[in-house]
């Protein structure tokens, strides 16, 4: 070990002598300094471990020595320990105040300063110790905040995937600052699903972020691949609840919507129940938890909630439940009866402003105690346009005159085509029905002038059909034009089709209000609507147009099966 | 279109309805709908029918009004969705 090194300082070199023979014996270094000039250079130069300081001295004096040394110190401690006879007691004052640690009175007394000294070296020591300490201590605040940076970029980046840069989804959340513990992903599948994931850890912060990281790699390749969510999240499942310690889980909701089949399926694990709004207004459907929240058991329990027949403009929202929980001024949690109440409103049209607007209003600046989400998912064409350009496969147009329509089964001609394409082979039943319906209603409705009432009673239907026919041979002006399209959109076939008649237009709605259940006729346009992705009757109602998708990977195994 | 039938000894009538089953279909079900009335069960195949409509849809209705017990065979996947989206699921018994 190194000997303790002192810095002696006194003009006085006989003074100088009685220290130097009481401290050297002791096994100490001692360095002489006989001013306060010499004394901050040789300061400078020997980084002493203490210093023995007399006050009064010609030059710059023991109390100004004693401030520049402090400042010279910086961050370390080097004790200064005053020399002065003990009538210097306004001079000592001074002098502790200036940074001086302690003093030693003359005449010095061996025992006594060799005990100041002792004294003034632990706490050198203890200083020394808190320092590195503190440094420590710092370091380390640092690494975490520079972890946290990284998770946040991490994750950050998923967040952004350019899948959630679509029209069709909008989110608001907590600042991502940090990574805040919600997890908010978005994909598409090969075969044009959209999946979209909202996960919530128990926990904030790194920890959060750890399990974070495989889930999202988890999802995202999933989506990749084609994988069933199921399966993705049965596999994430068992990941997570080998690494994740016990009192860490993940309640996570993941909503996949698929365009051309028109449903969607939201598997929700310990999430808060989420809401889909009606394109009209109210709710149309609900998914409570029905599965255990992630990394929980080594099985996952429970199944999904799935919605038929979606139509254009539905909305999913799905929310952490920080939004739910958060906090007036007084103390009262925003609630999810609250929010199915906003979501439920009559109208078209998006309710996310309004839901965040009242969020905020409620809020009203109080300090959130957890991370909060909120995510809406509008079921538009935007939402199953993969970005791939339509390619042509078949086009047809038609176009039939009264003496055609008395002496042909239209239905027949079109039939005929339809059976030329390969492609529609595995749809060729539903497409049927939708020509069908649409043809119906432009002769019957539209050049006939047929009221869908006759139908009504007994023998309703056989009068109908009897009036239909009488009509039909009595018409002799009228046109009925269908134009068909098929083409192929990335992994999807689409049909177009429009059939326009002659006559003045009807409104299908009053025809679609006339059906009740178990009535025998006027759900037509609701079947057809909802077999199709796109139904638009042209005013003033002569003309419909339907667009019908199915994917490309139904038609090729039918026709590998054929 | 073509709807057949078949009166078995146990008193239920076995339907077939074969290609497009529309509205052009309406005379023959309804002949068909007098000649099967008060059985106690009617079976209707669906095994070779191309595509429903809406007044097929009707039609169904009202052989309901004349036989309790209906079911419905064969269905394709695509014919059923129809049914389903009708919520005829919930009327008539479909295998």
């Amino acid at each position: 070990m190194e000997a303790t090194r002192i810095l002696l300082v006194d003009d006085d070199q006989s003074s100088r002598m009685i220290l130097r023979r009481l401290l050297s014996p002791q096994g100490y270094e001692v360095v002489e300094a006989e001013s306060g000039e010499v004394a901050l250079d040789r300061f400078r130069e020997h980084l002493p471990d203490l210093v023995l300081l007399d006050v009064m001295m010609p030059g710059i004096d023991g109390i100004q020595t004693a401030r520049e040394m402090k400042a010279i110190a910086g961050g370390t401690f080097v004790p200064i320990l005053m020399l002065t006879a003990l009538s210097d007691e306004k001079m000592l004052a001074h002098a502790l105040e200036a940074g001086a640690d302690d003093y030693i009175a003359k005449p010095y007394n061996r025992t006594v300063l060799e005990a100041r000294l002792r004294a003034a070296l632990r706490g050198r020591a203890l200083f020394g110790e808190l320092h590195a300490q503190k440094l420590r201590l710092e370091d380390l605040r640092a690494q975490t905040e520079r972890e946290q940076e990284t998770a946040a970029r991490l994750l950050g980046s998923m967040f952004r995937s350019s899948s959630l840069e679509n029209s069709c989804v909008r989110f608001a959340s907590t600042p991502l600052e940090r990574f805040n513990g919600d997890l908010l992903l978005a994909g598409r599948t090969p075969g044009g699903a959209f999946r979209i994931m909202l996960g919530d850890f128990a926990g904030h912060g790194l920890t959060a972020a750890i399990g974070a990281l495989p889930i999202a790699e988890a999802f995202q390749s999933a989506c990749l691949r084609g994988q069933p969510v199921e399966t993705m999240l049965r596999e994430a499942n068992l990941k997570l609840r080998s690494i994740l310690p016990r009192d860490l889980f993940l309640a996570v909701c993941v909503v996949e919507v698929e365009p051309v089949k028109r449903t969607a399926a939201i598997w929700n694990a310990g999430m808060p129940t989420v809401f889909v709004r009606g394109a009209r207004g109210g709710i149309k459907a609900e998914a409570p938890s029905r599965m255990i929240p992630l990394g929980v058991l080594t099985q996952l329990p429970g199944s999904e909630v799935r919605v038929e027949s979606l139509e254009l403009g539905d909305r999913i929202y799905l929310y952490s439940d920080g939004f739910i929980e958060a906090n007036d001024p007084f103390q009262n949690d925003f609630t999810d009866g609250l929010l199915r109440q906003l979501l439920a409103r009559d109208g078209e049209g998006s309710r996310f402003d309004a839901v965040v607007a009242a969020h905020e209003a409620h809020v009203d600046g109080t300090p959130l105690s957890d991370d909060t989400t909120l995510v809406e998912l509008t079921y538009l064409p935007e939402l199953f346009e993969s970005g791939a350009e339509p390619e042509l496969v078949s086009r047809n147009h038609l176009e039939l005159g009264a003496e055609a329509l008395r002496g042909s089964d239209p239905m027949g001609i079109v039939d005929a085509w339809l059976t030329g394409i390969p492609s529609i082979a595995s749809q060729r039943t539903t497409i049927g029905t939708i020509t069908t319906e649409l043809l119906t209603n432009a002769v019957d409705h539209g050049l006939l002038g047929l009221d869908s009432c006759l139908k009504a009673g007994p023998g309703g239907f056989g009068a109908y059909y009897e009036e239909r026919e009488r009509r039909l041979q009595a018409l002799t002006r009228g046109v009925v034009r269908v134009e068909l399209g098929v083409e192929c959109v990335g992994s999807n076939y689409r049909l177009n089709l429009m059939v326009e008649d002659s006559g003045r237009g009807f409104d299908p709605r009053r025809l679609e209000a006339l059906a009740p259940e178990g009535q025998l006729f006027g759900r037509g346009l609701t079947l057809v609507r909802s077999l199709c992705r796109d139904l638009r009757v042209v005013s003033p109602g002569n003309r419909t147009e339907v667009v019908y998708e199915w994917s490309a990977a139904d038609a090729t195994l039918l026709a590998r099966t054929a | 279109m073509a709807i057949t039938f078949q009166k078995k000894p146990d008193g239920s009538a076995q339907i077939h309805v074969a290609g497009r089953f529309d509205f052009k279909s309406h005379r023959e079900f309804g002949e068909m709908v007098k000649a099967v009335k008060g059985s106690k069960k009617c079976v209707i195949d669906f095994g070779t029918t191309t595509y429903v409509d809406s007044s097929a849809l009707g039609m169904m209705l009202l052989l309901r009004d004349e036989v309790q017990d209906i079911q419905i065979r064969n269905c394709s996947s695509e014919v059923r969705k129809v049914l389903e989206i009708a919520n005829f699921h919930r009327l008539f018994e479909i295998n």
